[in-house]
């Protein structure tokens, strides 16, 4: 009778009170958990197989197994329109649509897309963990005031991963195991952020949501066991010799009765990304479509990093033959998605394509701090407008070429040629030296004149206005000269500045233009 | 009531005919060109379009000082950029015409679509006072993309082009063009958004 009675106590009663929260152990490896203080957000990416390919619009599965046991691990909307759905034998999928395009599944890309994604995350929180194959854990509580509220914060994370193109589903709950189980859920359930409503809200999920194998779900379902709430009901040690003390102590980390760390995301020093493209193309268009999705994982990653980027390498790899690579260099730097895409964008507008494109790469250099201007979060766009006219001379710099742009500096000295040079635009411009009559525009090399009875002339004769002024100098580098300067004006009205060299006396020559 | 009345008629919904129409504009400091252009002055954000039958008749002086001023109401946003000029801007010459050098770009373009885009990014990037682009064939749809451009800024937004350009369409808000009458300038006003076309001579137009 005392047997039966310890058997048939409650596993879980809803009734016990639920441990106060303690002090918990905050090392930057381990994401503790088990605490009424945190909030966790898990984002499950149902069809991450597909989603990790470029979207098309044609149908387009993704395929695993070998032969007849073939099957769709997941299709795009419009091979669910012609009557697919993921399980399908491929033979099957083929009757139903000839033209499917048939991409094979890629765990590794899956596992490095989930990693990119979860660097992107960073920028939410601090706290972001891996779930493999396909599911984010992010710790969000910390983050609520930041981002103005659950609900606004929620929304933003959700809706721009599906402006990535990932398909997901979420669940919310203070333990990490629990926000798993609500992610998994077959209709969303509103958000849990009440520790003592865990055992009643979880109860009511369906056994799928636990995410076991087929196996154990089958054996408890044979038990009669329906819901995770008939699953709290069995005796403990009955269902730790049966499932595994694993699966009793998943469920013990659901409930927050046992602690749950996780394992924190640690970001990559350095960008990579790859997107393959459904069907190779050749046209530069299609690509920006992936590469902006690329650069925006980017910059997620650089603001989670506080850093920006000076250097990118955009790599198109083509079926055969060596991939096209186009690289920024020596850029100010940055994290603005709109100039960086800007950029890229600019030079694959000019880069000819020498096969068809299948995938695309894109790899940072080292991500560095990113100080002054642009770093602050709430001040960030305005900051950054500031910044406005570097940008506009890397925006044409990289179309341009380095040489193409350019500021004027004054230098002290008399020869006319000599007296300015290139800068940066915005240095500071030097000395104002002499104040005389200069023209507006200069000729790079002095250009010869005709003459005409020891005349100079330029399309007719010219009338010398004013002068002569002397410049005599330069003897010290070797590029001395010795020349006398006029103003003058021809017969239909330009004004020029013109010299005449001393050393040969017939030697006339235009330097200038009075604009 | 005068208040009234004036923030009324500078309201930009009330459409008031040729003369009074409020048309943005930058003072071009000599007062017989102001007189003639409606705002008293270059058109901001709104393309202007100078035809030259040559180099050196004045046409960099015309907008000298109106460029001075932009440059320093400017401030942070007061860039001056020169695009694809046909010679150098002298350093020493601008700086003798008080223009702030730090505030210069000059771009040089290889091909005339890069000198359009080029334009077109300086003028959509909002940090510029002025932009100056120097561009021989000019097809209608760049001009337009030019004349956006312009309008998404508040700059003022001179093309520069030959006198062969004469005869194609235009859709700058001003058009002039520039010719030499014996001694000194004249200026042929073409196209004036808001105003009236006429011509101006200019002898004593001001020597450097």
């Amino acid at each position: 009778m005392a047997k039966l009675q310890e058997q048939s106590l409650p596993l879980f009663p809803n009734e016990l009170p639920v441990p106060a929260p303690r002090p918990v152990n905050r090392s930057p490896a381990h994401i503790p958990s088990g605490s009424n203080e945190q909030l966790w957000l898990a984002l499950q990416l149902p069809r991450l197989a597909l989603d990790i390919f470029a979207p098309s619009d044609e149908a387009v599965a993704v395929v695993e197994g070998e032969g007849s046991h073939c099957c769709l691990v997941a299709c795009n909307a419009p091979g669910l329109a012609a009557g697919l759905y993921s399980g399908m034998g491929l033979n099957a999928a083929f009757a139903l649509a000839p033209e499917l395009r048939v991409l094979e599944r890629d765990p590794d890309r899956e596992q490095a897309s989930l990693e990119r994604l979860a660097a992107w995350a960073g920028q939410f929180t601090s706290w972001v963990s891996l779930v493999l194959p396909n599911a984010l854990l992010l710790e969000l509580k910390g983050s609520l005031r930041l981002f103005g509220g659950l609900p606004a914060l929620q929304m933003r994370i959700v809706g721009e991963m599906e402006t990535l193109g990932y398909r997901v589903m979420q669940g919310l709950a203070p333990t990490p195991m629990g926000a798993l189980w609500l992610s998994r859920a077959p209709r969303p359930r509103g958000a849990l952020t009440d520790a003592s409503s865990l055992a009643s809200v979880l109860g009511r999920l369906p056994l799928e949501c636990l995410g076991w194998d087929t196996r154990q779900s089958e054996q408890l379902y044979r038990m009669g066991v329906r819901s995770i709430a008939d699953c709290l009901r069995l005796p403990r040690d009955g269902f730790a010799r049966r499932f595994g003390p694993t699966r009793l102590g998943e469920l013990d980390k659901a409930l927050g009765r046992r602690p749950d760390p996780r394992t924190g995301f640690v970001a990559p020093q350095r960008f990579r990304g790859e997107i393959e493209l459904p069907a190779e193309t050749e046209f530069s268009t299609r690509l920006l479509l992936p590469l902006e999705r690329l650069v925006e994982e980017m910059v997620g990653l650089l603001r989670s990093r506080e850093g920006g980027v000076d250097r990118l390498r955009l790599s198109l790899l083509h079926t055969d033959g060596p991939a096209t690579r186009i690289a920024l260099q020596r850029l100010s730097l940055t994290r603005d998605r709109t100039h960086l895409l800007g950029l890229l964008a600019g030079r694959l507008e000019q880069q000819a394509l020498p096969a068809p494109v299948l995938a695309l790469t894109l790899e940072s250099g080292v991500i560095r701090e990113l100080s002054g201007p642009g770093r602050g979060l709430l001040g960030e766009g305005q900051a950054e407008d500031k910044r406005a006219i570097p940008m506009l001379v890397e925006r044409l710099r990289v179309r341009l070429g380095d040489e193409a742009v350019h500021g004027l500096c004054l230098v002290p000295e008399y020869r006319p040629e000599a007296a300015w040079r290139r800068g940066e635009g915005g240095s500071s411009a030097g000395d104002p030296g002499q104040r005389v009559a200069r023209p507006l525009w200069m000729l790079d090399t002095p250009q010869p004149l005709g003459q005409r009875n020891g005349q100079p002339c330029h399309g007719g004769r010219l009338c010398l206005l004013s002068g002569p002024e002397r410049i005599e100098t330069g003897w010290w580098d070797g590029g001395d000269v010795a020349r006398d300067y006029y103003q003058a004006r021809t017969s239909q009205g330009e004004l020029l500045w013109i010299f005449q060299d001393r050393r040969n006396r017939d030697g006339w020559y235009l330097h200038g233009i009075f604009g | 009531m005068k208040e009234t009345l004036e923030a009324l008629l500078h309201n930009p919904g009330v459409w008031r005919g040729r003369s009074g129409r409020a048309v943005p504009a930058q003072s071009s400091g000599f007062s017989w060109l102001d007189a003639s252009l409606p705002g008293g002055g270059w058109p901001l954000g709104a393309l202007s379009e100078i035809v030259l039958d040559c180099y050196g008749l004045g046409e960099l002086r015309l907008l000298l000082p109106a460029l001075r001023k932009r440059v320093q109401e400017g401030g942070e946003q007061g860039w001056l950029v020169w695009i694809a000029p046909p010679f150098t801007p002298y350093a020493p010459a601008l700086s003798d015409a008080d223009i702030d050098l730090s505030r210069i770009l000059v771009v040089h373009a290889a091909s005339a679509s890069d000198g359009l885009w080029a334009a077109e990014q300086a003028l959509r990037s909002g940090q510029c006072a002025a932009v100056l682009l120097w561009a021989d064939r000019v097809p209608v749809p760049s001009q337009r993309r030019l004349q956006l451009a312009a309008e998404s800024s508040a700059c003022m937004a001179v093309l520069f082009r030959p006198a062969r350009a004469l005869g194609e369409h235009s859709v700058a808000a001003l058009r002039m063009h520039l010719s030499s009458s014996g001694q000194g300038l004249r200026i042929h006003i073409l196209k004036n958004r808001g105003g009236q076309p006429m011509v101006l001579d200019k002898p004593d137009f001001p020597s450097p």
